[in-house]
Parts: structure tokens; C-alpha cells; sequence
């Protein structure tokens, strides 16, 4: 049990690490640039969340498995990605990914563009400006992206057992030892600590995410 | 210091702008009601507007040419902007607003101690731009732009956000940044009184086009301002002996009550309507005013005649074409101008 929680929170901690960088970036440019191919980019972002995660699994595996389009290659290097805990993280970082560009852009959305340009006038460039004006200003619907990221993650599952099968100590995440115990006759009692678990942490996950956006409405600076 | 500007753009909605200016004025308005084009020429200025077709240079640094594709983005140009609202960092405090400016500046001679205490910053500094005044925001922000060391300050409607009572305070402080650094300035406003008390030269904009430029005396000059009357500021010095009185020349005027103060100098606004024109010194009037002077030019525009006469400072006077007409008006003419005590304002 205990090493089903570790194992989960270490993949949707990673996942979120290695997500929300590239997420920020993109919810930058997509709240400043103002360019009509827009809603291609943001179509394709958008997708993991509308398509069945058995699908996103899917496509995980025909390019990361051993035989896929990469997958050969990084195995070549050392890098194993299917049925390892590395493509559990994969998976939920792609599954989280558009969440935490989501919010990430409507954080850069709010900051006032004007005071950008009031950065630039004394001196500061484009990056400098990001680091020093955007960034600062926009953190706390960042991390309430990350929290946001985090929830979701924890409770990958299609994805998941596609690209990582359900290895006991190996990929086995609180959701894929949910089913594994359904599976088992009478395994449905042994499954609702799991669930009762599972449910206590998104619910934290989602409190906190709340509470920052909370803090972040009052906070806001009177226009 | 040699601005030069120019700039055409036709917008999405028609609205088409071409203006031309060029100045060597430390101290330079533009004027014009919303909408005349005046804060697109600060964004292009500053660098966060590009036009269709512009050139800006200061001195012999050219910082935007269309023609010869060059852009220096705005945080190269060393251009300091005050904005309408002050865009106060939100997440630093005033301190750290100052250090940010400060820490930014290429060389440059204005140093921080020396701002913090003209501006009277020194209260402020642990202070959070959401917890100051109008006022003393854009004090602030008037700091921040200067700690920059600007080649040029661009003001615009610094003072549309701050309260009428700290307006004087901030255009005291501005007056006061402009002689103890000489540091050019560009200020954008629609108020009059702003651009007399600062401004050295006026461009005045309407329609996207510049209508006329000189003096501040170009703002009461009919042939460039809209509207029925235009605004005279009278320029007086305060007799010694009476605040009640005033003196214009060898003329002396009465002031009314509102007027009554103790500072030497003295504006006092009159609109070219409540002035009247007299062949001859009028005796027998109620009129306690009466200046001497010399017509220079004399416009008819609309249902008016307005009259241009030189009495130690010139006066716009309007007047029917009847009486135009009547009295022979033509420049050189001698004659008085009456000036009613209680037609005498203050500015702004």
C-alpha cells in the first residue's frame, strides 16, 4: 500500500515537474500572441483533454514502445520509456499538460500588459521582463496549474496502462491498483481503502488550488 | 535637445494620422481633445506602437525609421514614460519600484538619493503602490521614469488619474524635476492650464493632424482652436501694496476676490468674449480695466471677428463683424481693451 502511494506521488510530482515548465512557456505565448494560427496551436495543446486517454496511450506507445517511431532509438541511449514508471509520468504529464496550459495562460492573461510595457520603458528586455514583471505577477495561477496538474495526474489511468502496463512496484499507480483489486474476487473491500485515499487527495489537491486562486483574486491590484 | 517626429497610420476604422513635428523646446506639449492622435504619438515615441510609415529621432539618434528598417525596442531607447495610471509594480514595493528603474540604468546623472528627496519619496518606500494615493503614485512613478536618467521624458495625462486637489502638487513636483535636471520633456494633455504652466511649445493636434504649433499662447489662438471663444491667460504681477491689484505693463488691474493671494506672479484666464474693445480710454463705464494696446491681426471666423491686439502680451477679443466694421478694425490700430474685474479666472 504504502509503496502504491510513494509510487504515485513520486509519478505525478515528476510528471508535473517535467509538464509545467514547457506549460508555462506555452501559456505565455498564447495569452500575448495575437497571430490568427492561434487556434491551430491551441487546438492541438487542447487535445489530450477531449480525446479518450486510452487513445493518448495509444499514440504514447506506437511512438515510445520498442518498436515505435522513438522508442528504439531512446532505448538505444539507455532511455526506457514503456512499461517503466518513466512512461507512467509520460503519461500523466501529457493527460495534465493542457490543464496547466490552461491556467497558466489565463494567469498571463491577467497580468496587466501595460505594466510590461512600463518594465520595458526602464530598461528591461523581452526575457528580463518575463523573469521580473510576468512571472512574479502571474505565480499563483502557475502553481495553482501545477496543484491542478498534480490532481489529474494522480488519477491517470487509460493512458497509463497503455504506455506502462500495470506492474506491481514498477508502474502500478493507486488508480491501476484500484482495478487489479476489483479484479481479485472480493477484492472490492480491500479496494475501497485505496479509493478513500485516492478521493482524500485530490480533494487536498483541489483545496489548495482553490485557496491560491483565492488569495490571488484578493490580492489582485485595483485597475 | 532636437525631437524630431513623424508619422502616418491609417487605422482599421479610417481614422487616418499624419503628423509632422519638430522641436527644440526642453519643454514640449501636445494638446488635443481624446481621440486627436496625441497618445499614439507617445506609443510610437516609446516604442510600444510601430505605425505604418515613421521617424523618430533626438539629436542625431535615429531610435525608428520605417523607410530604413530600423526599431530600437523600447528598453534601448532611454526614454522614461509616465503613463495616464501609473503601472506601479504591484508585487514590489516602492522601494523595490525604484530599485528596478535604478538598478536598469545605463550611466546617467540623476541619482536615487537626489530623487527620493525632491519628490519626497522618503515616506513612501515600504510602502505597496495598491496603499498610495493618486497623487503619490504618480510621484512615484515620476521617480521611477527619472532614476532611468531618460534622454527624454514622456508624460502622458499624468495628471487625468490624480485628484483635483493634488494636481498643482504633481505639476509643481514636474516643474520642479525639469529645472533641477533639465531633463526633456514630451507631456500629452487635453488640459490647458497643464501645458501653460509646463509646456514651452505647444503642438496642437486635431483630427490625427497637427493644426498649429507655437508658444503656449497657440492654445487661446482661434485660427487653430474649435469652439465659440477661446481662453486668454493674462500673465500679472501682483502690486506690492494691494493683492487686489495687479500690473500689466504700466496698465493696472483689479483683481477679484478669487484672485486675491500672495503669490508675486498672478494668472488670471479670460475668455475672448468678456473682453471689449474701445476706440478711445472709456471713462463713464463700469469696465475698472482698461488695457492700451495695438491690433495685429483681425480673423473673422464663423459669426465672430476675432481680434489679436498687443497690450504688453497679446489678447484674443472677440468682437460682432457689426462692430468690426463700425470701428474700422485693422492691424496697427491704437485702441483699449476693457477688461471687466469679474470676468477674471483663475487657470484650470
Amino acid at each position: 500500500m504504502a509503496e502504491v502511494v510513494g509510487l504515485t506521488l513520486w509519478v505525478a510530482v515528476t510528471a508535473v515537474g517535467i509538464g509545467l515548465p514547457p506549460a508555462v512557456v506555452g501559456g505565455y505565448l498564447l495569452a500575448r500572441w495575437r497571430h490568427p494560427a492561434r487556434w491551430v496551436v491551441e487546438t492541438v495543446v487542447n487535445l489530450p483533454l477531449v480525446i479518450p486517454p486510452v487513445v493518448t496511450g495509444y499514440l504514447l506507445l506506437v511512438v515510445f514502445g520498442r518498436g515505435g517511431l522513438l522508442g528504439g532509438w531512446l532505448e538505444s541511449l539507455g532511455l526506457r520509456i514503456a512499461f517503466d514508471w518513466k512512461g507512467a509520468v509520460l503519461a500523466a504529464a501529457v493527460v495534465s499538460f493542457p490543464l496547466m496550459v490552461r491556467a497558466t495562460r489565463i494567469a498571463f492573461a491577467g497580468v496587466d500588459q501595460r505594466l510590461e510595457a512600463a518594465a520595458r520603458s526602464l530598461g528591461a528586455g523581452p526575457l528580463d521582463t518575463f523573469l521580473t514583471v510576468s512571472l512574479p505577477l502571474a505565480w499563483r495561477g502557475i502553481v495553482s496549474g501545477g496543484v491542478l496538474g498534480f490532481a489529474r495526474s494522480l488519477g491517470e489511468f487509460g493512458a497509463t496502462i497503455m504506455i506502462a502496463g500495470n506492474i506491481p512496484g514498477v508502474t502500478r499507480t493507486i488508480p491501476l491498483a484500484i482495478y487489479s483489486e476489483v479484479q481479485r474476487p472480493g477484492g472490492l473491500a480491500g479496494a475501497g481503502v485505496l479509493v478513500g485515499l485516492s478521493i482524500g487527495l485530490a480533494a487536498v489537491a483541489l483545496a489548495v488550488s482553490e485557496w491560491l486562486e483565492r488569495r490571488e483574486r484578493r490580492d489582485a491590484p485595483v485597475v | 535637445m532636437h525631437l524630431s517626429c513623424s508619422c502616418r497610420h491609417a487605422y482599421p476604422g479610417g481614422f487616418r494620422l499624419d503628423i509632422e513635428l519638430e522641436t527644440d523646446a526642453w519643454r514640449c506639449g501636445l494638446y488635443g481633445p481624446s481621440g486627436s492622435g496625441k497618445s499614439s504619438i507617445v506609443r510610437l515615441l516609446a516604442g510600444v506602437w510601430r505605425a505604418d510609415a515613421a521617424r523618430v529621432a533626438i539629436g542625431d539618434r535615429v531610435v525608428c525609421d520605417t523607410d530604413a528598417g530600423v526599431w530600437v525596442p523600447p528598453e534601448r531607447r532611454g526614454f522614461g514614460v509616465v503613463f495616464q495610471d501609473p503601472h506601479l509594480f504591484p508585487h514590489l514595493t516602492v522601494a523595490g519600484n525604484l530599485d528596478y528603474a535604478a538598478r536598469r540604468a545605463r550611466g546617467g546623472s540623476i541619482r536615487r538619493a537626489e530623487v527620493e528627496d525632491l519628490l519626497r519619496l522618503g515616506d513612501l518606500l515600504d510602502r505597496r503602490p495598491g496603499s498610495l494615493s493618486g497623487g503619490e503614485r504618480q510621484r512615484v512613478a515620476i521617480g521611477r521614469a527619472l532614476l532611468t536618467s531618460p534622454a527624454l521624458l514622456l508624460l502622458d495625462e499624468p495628471l487625468a488619474a490624480v485628484d483635483a486637489g493634488h494636481r498643482v502638487e504633481v505639476l509643481t513636483y514636474l516643474e520642479r524635476v525639469a529645472l533641477a535636471w533639465r531633463v526633456p520633456m514630451l507631456l500629452v494633455s487635453h488640459d490647458q492650464s497643464d501645458l501653460r504652466r509646463l509646456a514651452q511649445e505647444v503642438f496642437v493636434f486635431r483630427d490625427g493632424r497637427v493644426a498649429g504649433h507655437g508658444g503656449p499662447e497657440i492654445l487661446s489662438d482661434p485660427r487653430v482652436q474649435p469652439g465659440e471663444q477661446v481662453t486668454n491667460v493674462l500673465r500679472l504681477e501682483r502690486s506690492e501694496d494691494d493683492p487686489g491689484l495687479a500690473r500689466l505693463g504700466s496698465a493696472v488691474l483689479q483683481l477679484p476676490p478669487s484672485l486675491h493671494g500672495s503669490g508675486r506672479r498672478v494668472y488670471a484666464a479670460v475668455s475672448s468674449g468678456a473682453i471689449a474693445l474701445s476706440a478711445a480710454p472709456a471713462t463713464d463705464v463700469s469696465i475698472r480695466n482698461s488695457l492700451p494696446g495695438v491690433v495685429r491681426s483681425v480673423v473673422p471666423r464663423g459669426g465672430a471677428v476675432f481680434v489679436l491686439v498687443d497690450v504688453g502680451q497679446e489678447l484674443w477679443v472677440a468682437v460682432t463683424p457689426s462692430a468690426a466694421d463700425e470701428m474700422g478694425l485693422h492691424a496697427g490700430q491704437s485702441l483699449c481693451c476693457l477688461v471687466k474685474t469679474h470676468s477674471l479666472g483663475g487657470l484650470g
